[in-house]
């Protein structure tokens, strides 16, 4: 088995076996100013209503106190931009809100139109056709029900009815981005793409793109084999190994929270080293039903658990087994599981932080959007949805404070002002013309 | 002969004159403006539903799909809520409900475009088997396929040739490569070398090879043979043939004009349909002579292929998936500390006698009615104690003629009582539900707003009522009386299993099971043999309509839209005069599984 492992590690990274080719935009080298990135991180279920606006916030909206329930990301406070009122006009279930958080639409599970491509791959298509990967789109292995639902699995499109794959396992994502095969097979290569070629010429408009995936795929690993084989990669990755930022272990990880924090840092090695500028995570799916029993003092699935009005376990969303002994226990382990969470993305917080890029740190030039679609898990709230900002995103944007809102934010706006920071021109998003003014 | 006058002539080829929508029927307009755009107006589109949208429709045919869903409602008196529609008015929209459905039988039939698709991660496997003779296990190599709800996982409109997936795929390849021919030991391919690469790739693309793509791929195994040891020089150079999108994607079918579909073509949807996996030589050598299409021959292939062992994928991937099985074990996956007799391989066998018992069904052509009623079943020693069957040995699963009555047809199976229960109790919710939603295709609709702040207020009221308790009071509100009179029932009569599909005398909280139920038609029954009868015979027209519909989406690969509706209500009628092997054949036989749309 382990020559058989080693094979299938190998194979994750040239399966299809290609050869180094001189002739890519990275041999061009890294450009010389620091570009700015963008990272979106989900997390499903909501917040319990209280449990995410800050303790105190100062007369200019300056954050002098975190909620409690945020406490993790407390260190981070300087670097943040809390934002109120935040909303999804078209909807925001655990599937529809999940397909269409980062597009500007809504969801119809006939067509699996999510409204148009979302924002992520918007800025791929227009920025990232030069990085190894244009937008790395991660997620964790799914557990119990809903694990195998398009809709609660997927928010990147990249065009209406097209769902963006994630990679769940660290290790195969590490050897996409850096693990490229030397002894390649030029021929093999070339021969795959002149038949996938010939055989798009005989298709149809609908059809076609399913082979320029397939074609896609073989620059792909073209891309890796030059970015993986260019001197100023290996310099970065020998500097990320000394400030503790290596290739993820061979073995699987061994928990949960050692999967996602592997998956955190390979963001942030991706997004430092040039392989990509753009990065989506999913800390779980749309409705995840994971038992957060790895959490001191929580028992129940997170699905379950955010729905604490209800605490005798034998409402339709609990597993039978499994009971509280009063809403305020129950709220309680919901806070917790959140918590838990922001731990993670705090820790990704402090890597973006260690990371020196340009002149300051690499949280500087990056934006880093985290939230969910649902504000009180209980009652499915749409309104005031938990979001945030992280980082400077290269200057545009002015942290340490909340961004007061009266009126309902239509997140679209954020991701306009996103696109925006990143250099893509975009008049709208969707209905949206007027991006977020967070500077 | 006379010419036939203008007009006639006219109204013969031109497609059928526009039927009146609800906007040009002034009753119908009536009644939907008065009743119910005042929530399902464009604006607000309550629960989905857009009646401006609708109304300008030009062929409302063709919204056949959302027109039913409002039927529904209509017919259950849930639409318009807080309003009683009058006689005259429910009258004028059941009325417009049938037009459409008269009209999509009239006016459907188009074969239907199956969009260009890549294999799924079973058929991937099973081809690998097939075609080195190797068995790998893709399951930790590959992701699953994610399904839109309602779907199969083979299902063109959700699979996706996302580039991280074809890497893989590429991965699975070489490992089953390795397998097959391995440094050393002994190799499951065997043959000359050139001789096994032409067989593969035949196989592999489920065509002819053109001269040069055969002339190809033997240089290149020459040129890898002059640096390496032959059979790591054939491992490579069928790891091409292997990574091709001529192998990974579904790419024989392409046609550039309407109209039948290829021999090759049909070989591939044949084997695809009934193997999941690509045509074996056999079909292909009656495809290259051009034979395939021919009724007879092709009726010889489909029963040749049924007795093949590689036909158990049909009940797998059709019967599990359509029935819901196959979340049995890794979805619903009881505590194995807790609940120690549910191990892991009586949940195999479970899955496995739903698999095989469907298959043996379209095997010995049995009528549609012994799909709820046969007497046969398939069992291993495990859950044959759990069924209180004597006599069975071993772990492999055997026919046994005759079970227990109470496990009679799809009611008694336990994996589907222990796939539509709680995990700490049995719902006759979900039970009633999964008959009438997976079984008979008439889901109920969506429960009203506010329905679960009753259940919490049920739940304080009735700590230890029994659940048939618990639901009379649920029903006796006149919200969740309309579908719940025609769910719970259902689920009352399969009350003597429990959770796990054991049979039992008292329920979850100790009191006798009470297994009789009353349908709002007046109809009464007593547990799953007399739930059985009632079935069979007040509801085999839905039954053999669902099958229909649900074996030919599998079929081709594809959702099913208004036009297919032809189709299934004469594949329901064949199955229902003469049985499940006949159904099959039908499908096959049928327009949109031998015709196909030019590639979009």
């Amino acid at each position: 088995m382990t020559l058989q492992r080693r094979e299938f590690l190998r194979g994750a990274a040239a399966s299809v076996a290609l050869p180094l080719l001189p002739s890519l935009a990275w041999s061009r080298g890294r450009a010389s100013t620091s570009p700015v990135r963008a990272v979106w991180l989900y997390f499903p279920n909501g917040v319990a209503e209280g449990s995410w606006h800050p303790k105190r916030v100062g007369r200019k909206g300056q954050l002098v106190k975190l909620n409690a329930a945020m406490a993790p990301l407390e260190r981070h406070r300087d670097d943040l931009l809390l934002l109120e009122n935040v909303h999804m006009p078209e909807g925001n279930g655990h599937g529809a809100g999940t397909a269409t958080w980062l597009t500007p639409g809504d969801w119809d599970e006939q067509t699996l139109d999510a409204g148009g491509a979302s924002v992520d791959q918007l800025a791929a298509r227009a920025i990232g056709g030069d990085s190894v990967v244009p937008a790395l789109s991660l997620s964790t292995p799914g557990m119990g029900f809903f694990s195998s639902s398009l809709s609660r699995n997927t928010m990147s499109w990249s065009a209406s009815g097209r769902p963006v794959f994630r990679e769940t396992d660290p290790r195969a994502v590490f050897q996409r981005l850096f693990g490229a095969s030397p002894d390649a097979d030029r021929s093999l290569l070339d021969g795959l793409r002149a038949q996938a070629k010939a055989l798009r010429k005989g298709l149809g408009a609908d059809d076609r793109p399913k082979l320029d995936e397939y074609l896609e795929a073989i620059r792909g690993v073209e891309r890796r084999i030059a970015f993986a084989s260019n001197a100023a990669t290996a310099r970065r990755l020998a500097e990320a190994k000394e400030l503790g930022l290596g290739a993820p272990p061979a073995a699987a990880p061994e928990d949960h929270k050692e999967s996602l924090d592997q998956l955190f840092d390979l963001i942030a090695l991706a997004l430092w080293s040039g392989a990509t500028r753009l990065a989506s995570l999913m800390l779980d799916h749309g409705q995840s039903n994971r038992y957060c029993t790895f959490i001191p003092g929580v028992k129940g699935t997170w699905h379950a658990l955010s729905h604490w009005k209800e605490f005798d376990g034998r409402s339709e969303d609990d597993d039978g087994e499994t009971s509280w002994s009063s809403r305020k226990s129950k709220r309680a382990m919901y806070d917790r599981v959140v918590t838990w969470h922001h731990e993670r993305v705090a820790r990704f917080l402090d890597r973006l932080a260690q990371l020196p890029e340009g002149e300051g740190r690499l949280l500087d030039q990056t934006i880093v959007v985290y939230g969910s679609n649902i504000a009180d898990g209980h009652d499915h709230a749409e309104e005031d949805l938990p979001i945030l900002v992280a980082g400077g995103g290269g200057g545009a944007i002015r942290t340490g404070r909340q961004l007061e809102s009266r009126r309902a934010l239509n997140f679209s706006r954020v991701h306009l002002a996103t696109l925006k920071a990143l250099g893509v021109e975009s008049e709208r998003f969707g209905d949206t013309r007027r991006p977020l003014d967070w500077s | 002969m006379r010419p036939l006058p203008l007009l006639l002539l006219l109204t013969a080829t031109a497609p059928a004159a526009a039927h009146p929508g609800p906007a040009q029927d002034e009753a119908v307009r009536e009644v939907f403006e008065e009743s119910c755009i005042e929530c399902h107006d464009s604006v607000l589109t309550e629960g989905g539903f857009d009646l401006e949208f609708l109304f300008d429709v030009e062929r409302p045919v063709t919204q056949l799909f959302a027109w039913r869903k409002a039927r529904a409602m209509v017919e259950i008196g849930a639409m318009p809520p807080r309003q009683k529609l009058d006689a005259d008015a429910r009258r004028t929209l059941l009325g417009f409900f049938d037009s459409l459905e008269t009209r999509a039988l009239a006016e459907g039939g188009a074969p239907g475009y199956e969009p260009l698709r890549r294999l799924t991660r079973a058929e991937l496997q099973n081809s690998l088997r097939d075609l080195l003779g190797v068995h790998v296990d893709l399951a930790p190599l590959l992701p699953g396929e994610l399904v839109a709800e309602g779907g199969f996982t083979a299902n063109s409109k959700t699979l996706f040739v996302h580039p991280d997936w074809l890497e893989r795929a590429g991965s699975a390849v070489r490992l089953a490569l390795l397998e097959a021919l391995p440094d050393r030991g002994k190799a499951s391919l065997r043959g000359a070398p050139e001789a096994v690469l032409e067989r593969v790739m035949r196989g592999a693309y489920r065509r002819p090879l053109t001269g040069a793509e055969l002339s190809e791929a033997l240089a290149r195994f020459a040129k890898l043979e002059e640096t390496r040891p032959r059979r790591a020089a054939l491992r490579e150079a069928l790891a091409a043939v292997l990574s091709s999108p001529h192998f990974l994607m579904r790419a024989e079918g392409t046609q550039t004009e309407a109209g039948p579909i290829s021999d090759h073509a049909l070989a591939s949807r044949l084997s695809f349909f009934l193997w999941a996996s690509g045509p074996d030589e056999t079909l292909l050598d009656l495809a290259d002579a051009g034979r395939l299409g021919d009724a007879r021959v092709l009726e010889a292939q489909v029963a040749r292929m049924l007795a093949d062992e590689r036909a158990l994928a049909l009940g797998e991937l059709f019967a599990g998936q359509w029935l819901g099985t196959d979340a049995l074990g890794t979805l619903v996956k009881p505590d194995p500390i807790d609940v120690p007799f549910m191990t892991d391989s009586v949940m195999a066998a479970m899955r496995a006698e739903v698999a095989r018992f469907v298959l043996e069904l379209i095997r010995e052509d049995r009528p549609a009615t012994a799909l709820l009623d046969a007497r046969f079943s398939f069992v291993n020693e495990e859950l044959a104690r759990f069924y209180g069957i004597k006599g069975v040995r071993g772990d492999t699963l055997r026919r046994v003629d005759t079970v227990p009555a109470e496990r009679r047809g799809l009611l008694g199976k336990a994996g589907i009582l222990a796939t539509t229960s709680y995990p700490d109790r049995t719902s006759p919710v979900l039970r009633g539900n999964w008959v009438l939603t997976d079984l008979l295709g008439t889901p109920p609709p969506p429960p009203p707003p506010g329905a679960s702040e009753f259940d919490e207020d049920l739940d304080e009221e009735l700590e230890d009522a029994s659940q048939r308790a618990r639901l009379e009071l649920h029903r006796s509100r006149a919200a969740c009386a309309s579908c719940h009179d025609r769910i719970d029932p259902l689920g009352f009569a399969l009350e003597g299993f429990d959770r796990y599909g054991r049979s039992r005398r008292r329920d979850d909280e100790g009191n006798r099971v009470d297994t009789r139920g009353k349908l709002p038609n007046g109809a009464t029954f007593r547990g799953p043999e007399g739930l059985a009868k009632v079935l069979v015979k007040h509801h085999m027209n839905d039954i053999t309509k669902q099958a229909a519909r649900r074996l030919l989406a599998y079929a081709l690969a594809r959702p099913l839209t208004w036009e297919d509706e032809r189709t299934v209500a004469d594949l329901a009628a064949t199955l229902e005069e003469k049985g499940w092997g006949a159904l099959v054949r039908a499908v096959v036989d049928s327009k949109p599984f031998r015709h196909q749309e030019p590639t979009r």
